[in-house]
């Protein structure tokens, strides 16, 4: 009886399998084997995705999982090669079930990874209209309007994902906004939540450990945000936002050295822009030339980078370039270029630093007053803002 | 040289991104591992002198490794763990009586870079660096009543247990850690929050192989199907070797039933109570208030359990994070699931070719609509060594699903059954259906809290393949 009833099994899933039983043992997986992944890091997650993916080429929730692992490697490392992958799969997915949720929701996360901020919002938004319950479809939502500059729009987004799930997630996008509108304490408390919340990505608790330190750094505290970003570094190793906030904290410290040294890791990770010129005005004030002219090389190269792929918006580039009195236009252009589709504070504060760099006072006032709108406790803003002030006092007839 | 190399490489593979760099990717979840709960357990106590008394547990934090790092596995500050009971109209589901576990995380100064350091010789040991608390609040919602509880009767703080790292850190570890972290409160309750052993039993493995079952399941014959079961590889618990994170409640039986008595009836109108566990993050508000500026509000659920298997086999896989949310006074809305579920249309009968009752199964929807665990308090518990894992198939009504569910129940077994229509007249004869793993890995307790002593982090291996089956706990 019981080999009689084995092989009847056997052939029934043989049969079944494609279809029927995949669906089962993908319920019962839910608790368990999402509680087994959790603690496997992103480049298990990937290999284990991609065997799972390339066996089953026709489910497409395998592949969901592959893609959905290329987004968070893209999120650890900024190498945007993954999330090309992950864009290659979720089309793929999508070309053959044009609804299907999955791939629909993580591909609106590419876009958001690609700046298309007012694609982002539109995707959201039929995502909302096919499961209003989801808060996942409001967080995307959020951000694209905060990118966009809708504030209002941004908060009453976030407040209705942060009412169906408060989570690590919603208590991060929450504790920002605080800290654009200028409730320090608010946005702490709120972070302390988010890390306390947890996620077994440990990226996801870096990365609101590093928020928390820069928060503390912006507002004087540079004890807490070095325990911050030496947490994050222990929660997720190799962190380079991490090593780039220990890096200004030592260099606010006067620890040039010690500056260098988290600079170059967080630089050896992943070359950002401002990394590049936190490291040019380090070897700057060792006397370092010959490697502070590297850096400011790498900047360059990372504009012909820029420019060969015809890209008209890089922030971080502005205020490399504005900072350090080269390349003046190509940093107005840039930030203007942001101005197409960004409309953030961060972004007027970035165009306002060009035009003031440029000798273009009143226009530069203009867009400092839009980037001080919030009343958001950036010590950049306040800086540069005293600095047109300054200008306009000196041109005023 | 070196270094500029590697600038290179990332240059050209941030070719086409560059832009990208700056935008603020907040993270998006789809796991939440500290408010997540495994299972939800309620029996009258079978500790000798102590059947007056019901026990409520939840685990949270499944499959932890022993050996991945003590720290890793602490609850959360952020997340309020709730038993909630009800005992009045029909159990509609509804709770009467809450009780709250708040946790509060402190870090002692450290000059070391390990959260526990040296030999942990008592729960107020100084080697604990990280040192977690809690506080209990009974909420009685039909008279108003809140009372909480910071401390036990003898006013020592209500701390969690430490980890079990060992013979050389945690000496001797239930009778040093393990069973000094179980309180009296001055109200008579006593609680327990800490480290355990799993005692989920289940071949998750086969079955998530798409029902790739080992020899003797899915069909249990004989022995198969007596006493201990097959040994392994015939039979393989996936949740051997593992904790999991165990709040524990033992109280009066007097403290929930209507009119606070101990029923001796079944027909009793006080006899049968519901009961499950829920767990609840905080509401903020994201707009900044000039009158409040942090202005945190309601509770917000995020996870509930309730009986075993019920997300997992019965709400379809879009329907979960709702379904989670959800109260269990609303569960009529899943009775189209419930009531027709896939599992037996699909599996049972499309795979297995069994005979089963027709839809709607009101027998499982008198077991999971609302999905709270059910209890006749009138049944007198059965001690430890005479409870049939069975349950009420095996004769033994004081397990699930009649007499709320017990550490060592076969819920998966009893499920499968159930779900066959063991239950249902006419489908008495259904088949045994099984896993093939008949019991826990290692042997739970009889005495509060029941959940064996945690798997010891030293001693843990997954070289055997059974995740460390059979290694003893507690040292």
């Amino acid at each position: 009886m019981k080999c009689c009833f084995i092989v009847l099994a056997c052939g029934a899933i043989a049969a079944f399998a494609q279809s029927s039983a995949d669906r089962i043992a993908g319920a019962l997986m839910d608790r368990s084997l999402s509680e087994h992944v959790a603690s496997l890091k992103t480049d298990d997650l990937i290999a284990m995705y991609s065997a799972m993916a390339g066996a089953r080429r026709d489910n497409p929730h395998y592949q969901a999982l592959l893609a959905s692992a290329y987004v968070q490697k893209t999120r650890e490392t900024t190498d945007y090669s993954y999330l090309d992958r992950a864009v290659s799969i979720l089309n793929g997915v999508l070309s053959a079930d044009s609804s299907n949720y999955e791939a629909l929701r993580l591909l609106t996360e590419t876009e958001l990874e690609r700046h298309l901020f007012a694609q982002a919002a539109e995707s959201s938004l039929q995502l909302i209209r096919i499961s209003e319950a989801d808060p996942w479809n409001w967080g995307t939502l959020g951000d694209a309007y905060i990118e966009m500059g809708d504030y209002e729009k941004g908060a009453s987004a976030y407040q209705k994902m942060v009412a169906l799930r408060p989570d690590l997630a919603s208590y991060n996008r929450a504790s920002h906004f605080r800290f654009l509108y200028g409730d320090v304490d608010g946005a702490v408390a709120i972070m302390q939540k988010a890390i306390q919340a947890g996620s077994p990505m440990k990226e996801n608790v870096a990365w609101c450990l590093v928020d928390l330190g820069n928060i503390y750094l912006k507002t004087g505290r540079n004890g807490l945000a070095r325990d911050a970003f030496q947490e994050a570094l222990r929660a997720f190793p190799s962190y380079h936002p991490g090593y780039a906030g220990l890096g200004r904290v030592l260099a606010e410290a006067g620890n040039t050295q010690g500056a260098i040294e988290n600079y170059r890791r967080a630089q050896q990770i992943t070359p950002m822009p401002d990394y590049a010129a936190a490291l040019f005005d380090l070897y700057n004030r060792t006397g370092d030339d010959a490697q502070a002219a590297k850096q400011m090389e790498l900047l360059e190269m990372i504009d012909r980078v820029s420019r060969a792929n015809g890209e008209q918006a890089n922030r971080n580039l502005v205020f490399a370039f504005a900072d350090h009195d080269v390349k003046l236009e190509r940093a107005l252009e840039l930030a203007q270029g942001e101005l197409e589709f960004r409309r953030d504070v961060y972004s007027y504060d970035a165009l306002a630093w060009a035009l003031y760099k440029n000798r273009r006072y009143g226009e530069a006032k203009i867009a400092m007053d839009k980037a001080l709108q919030l009343g958001t406790p950036e010590p950049q803003f306040q800086r540069h803002a005293r600095a047109i002030a300054e200008a306009m006092k000196e041109v005023a007839p | 040289m070196s270094q500029n190399r590697r600038i290179g490489l990332g240059l050209v593979l941030l070719a086409g991104n560059v832009f990208a760099a700056s935008h603020r990717n907040g993270p998006l979840l789809l796991e939440d591992q500290t408010a997540n709960l495994n299972d939800f357990y309620i029996f009258r106590s079978y500790e000798n002198g102590k059947s007056d008394r019901l026990v409520m547990s939840m685990s949270a934090q499944g499959f932890q490794n022993p050996d991945n790092g003590p720290s890793y596995y602490k609850f959360s500050d952020s997340v309020l763990y709730r038993f909630n009971i009800n005992n009045q109209r029909g159990l509609d589901g509804r709770p009467d009586t809450q009780i709250d576990f708040n946790f509060t995380t402190t870090l002692q100064p450290n000059p070391t870079f390990v959260s526990y350091f040296g030999t942990i010789q008592s729960i107020d040991d100084p080697g604990i660096f990280l040192y977690q608390t809690y506080t209990v609040t009974v909420r009685n919602l039909n008279t108003g009543d809140v009372t909480t509880y910071g401390t036990d009767q003898n006013g020592h703080a209500l701390s969690v247990a430490p980890p079990n790292l060992g013979p050389k850190s945690t000496p001797n570890y239930e009778a040093t850690l393990g069973q000094p972290s179980v309180f009296t409160l001055a109200n008579g309750w006593r609680v327990f929050a800490g480290p355990r052993d799993d005692a989920f039993y289940f071949d998750s493995g086969a079955t998530f192989d798409t029902l790739n079952f080992r020899a003797p399941a899915p069909v249990l014959t004989g022995g198969a199907d007596a006493g201990a079961g097959a040994a392994y590889p015939n039979a393989v618990d996936g949740f051997a070797g593992y904790n999991i994170s165990l709040i524990a409640v033992e109280l009066p039986i007097t403290a929930v039933t209507v009119d606070g008595k101990v029923p001796t009836s079944s027909t009793a109108s006080d006899a049968k109570i519901g009961a499950w566990a829920s767990t609840h993050r905080q509401f903020v508000t994201v707009r900044p208030s000039p009158s409040d500026p942090l202005n945190f509000g309601d509770y917000v659920q995020i996870d509930r359990v309730g009986n075993p298997l019920t997300v997992e086999a019965l709400i379809p896989l879009p329907m979960k994070d709702y379904w989670n949310r959800s109260a269990p006074a609303d569960d009529r809305q899943f009775a189209q699931y419930i009531g027709a579920p896939f599992f037996v249309s699909g599996i049972l009968q499309g795979v297995y070719s069994l005979n089963v009752p027709p839809t709607p199964r009101n027998d499982l929807l008198g077991v999971y609509v609302p999905d709270i665990t059910r209890i006749d308090l009138s049944i007198a518990p059965v001690p430890l060594a005479q409870q049939s894992r069975l349950g009420p198939l095996g004769g033994d009504n004081a397990g699930w699903p009649f007499g709320g569910r017990r550490p060592n129940d076969d819920v998966v077994d009893i499920g499968l059954r159930a779900l066959a229509g063991v239950l249902v007249p006419g489908f008495s004869n259904t088949p045994p259906l099984g896993d093939g793993v008949n019991g826990n890995d290692v042997p739970t307790l009889d005495h509060f809290p029941f959940h064996a002593p945690p798997h010891a982090g030293y001693l843990h291996s997954q070289a055997n393949g059974t995740n460390g089956q059979g290694t003893p706990t507690g040292q």
